[in-house]
């Protein structure tokens, strides 16, 4: 149940997605990619790719103009 | 026989209703039941039975309407694959956008249009507000996207979204959990401004005015030409400025700068998307303008 952190403050579409496309690779069952992005259009594209890839994605605003996205495998 | 005929034939057959018809089709009465009438000519045959709650299908109509929706509805498909031809042969845009905007949030909306439209090629020109409305009066930018007050000139310009402007300072002493500063104090202050052109200067300028004051009144030390630039002088300690909060989320949430609110003042700008009102938008200008208007635009 590994956890990753990225931090893509300050990163446009879609160098937040890409990076995500990364770690993917060594995701393993139950881990989770956490990034924090400062981009609204981004955690809508990477929840849509990531859920149409089967992850579980959860996204939360932490500060004003900031949001955690949180990438799961669950299978 | 032409195809409109088809379509309104389509729809009454849907609607069963020659006024509800003429309503969706932005079409009088009368003008529906000439069309019916005229293909009842072609035809040879009755189509229409009128009732008193609307109009139903003879078995004419009935063989006619699964014609009629193939029809138009093929036809439709038709022509969206020629617009997506059209689209992919000229196929190139020219968006200009101020320098706040155009480091952080177009950059992005030029991506995810991308996904959408991946033939298109899209060039960014990033510049100063008066740079970008000069290029797009002289046609060299096809849309532009430009922070500050209300655009003035041959353009049509529509409000994409209200930013605010804060004080920036950077986060230590005297500053630290500072959250307001007087006009006063500002004035007193080191302060950095952009360059004469910027749409934020003219903000600032504007805001001043209003209260009386104009910029020989700050304690101007440098002038710095881009928000990067501003953000490290500021960080660094050479004094403090007034920016776009939209460029400032990451600065602010790791703490590195400070906003605070100048008492008494309200510092706004919008962000408006403009084009030149004499010019033919291609039709990838005109699907990005859709795409920026649209509610889940990729404008963030």
């Amino acid at each position: 149940m590994a956890e990753y952190f990225i931090d893509a403050l300050g990163e446009m579409c879609p160098v937040p997605s890409i990076k995500i496309r990364e770690k993917l690779k060594e995701l393993e069952v139950g881990d989770a990619i956490i990034l924090k992005t400062d981009h609204s259009c981004a955690t809508i594209s990477i929840r849509n790719e990531m859920r149409r890839k089967g992850y579980k994605t959860a996204v939360q605003e932490i500060d004003n103009g900031i949001w955690q996205v949180t990438v799961r495998r669950v299978k | 026989m032409n195809l409109n005929n088809l379509r309104v034939f389509a729809t009454v057959a849907e609607t069963g209703n020659l006024s509800e018809t003429a309503q969706r089709l932005f079409l009088t009465q009368p003008a529906v039941t000439q069309q019916i009438k005229h293909l009842e000519h072609v035809f040879a045959i009755q189509l229409l039975e009128r009732t008193n709650r609307g109009v139903t299908l003879t078995d004419a109509g009935e063989v006619l309407k699964d014609y009629a929706r193939k029809i138009v509805s093929l036809y439709d498909e038709l022509e969206s694959a020629m617009e997506g031809l059209r689209a992919s042969v000229g196929g190139q845009l020219t968006v200009g956008a101020t320098s706040t905007i155009g480091g952080y949030a177009v950059p992005c909306s030029i991506c995810i249009f991308k996904e959408k439209f991946p033939e298109a090629v899209l060039k960014l020109k990033v510049a100063n507000r008066q740079q970008i409305i000069n290029d797009l009066k002289e046609g060299r930018i096809d849309i532009a996207l430009i922070e500050g007050k209300d655009l003035k000139g041959p353009f049509v310009a529509c409000e994409l979204a209200v930013d605010q402007l804060v004080i920036i300072a950077p986060n230590r002493k005297p500053w630290t959990d500072r959250t307001s500063i007087s006009i006063e104090e500002l004035k007193k202050q080191p302060f950095i401004i952009r360059e004469a052109g910027s749409g934020t200067r003219q903000v600032i300028e504007e805001a001043l005015n209003s209260i009386g004051l104009d910029l020989s009144h700050l304690n101007i030390v440098v002038e710095l030409a881009s928000v990067d630039s501003i953000k490290a002088a500021v960080e660094a300690g050479v004094g403090i400025s007034i920016m776009s909060r939209l460029a400032l989320r990451k600065e602010l949430h790791t703490r590195t700068l400070l906003a605070l609110e100048l008492e008494g003042l309200s510092l706004e700008q919008k962000i408006y998307l403009a084009y030149n009102r004499e010019r033919i938008q291609t039709r990838l200008g005109k699907a990005f303008i859709n795409f920026l208007r649209s509610p889940n635009r990729g404008f963030c």
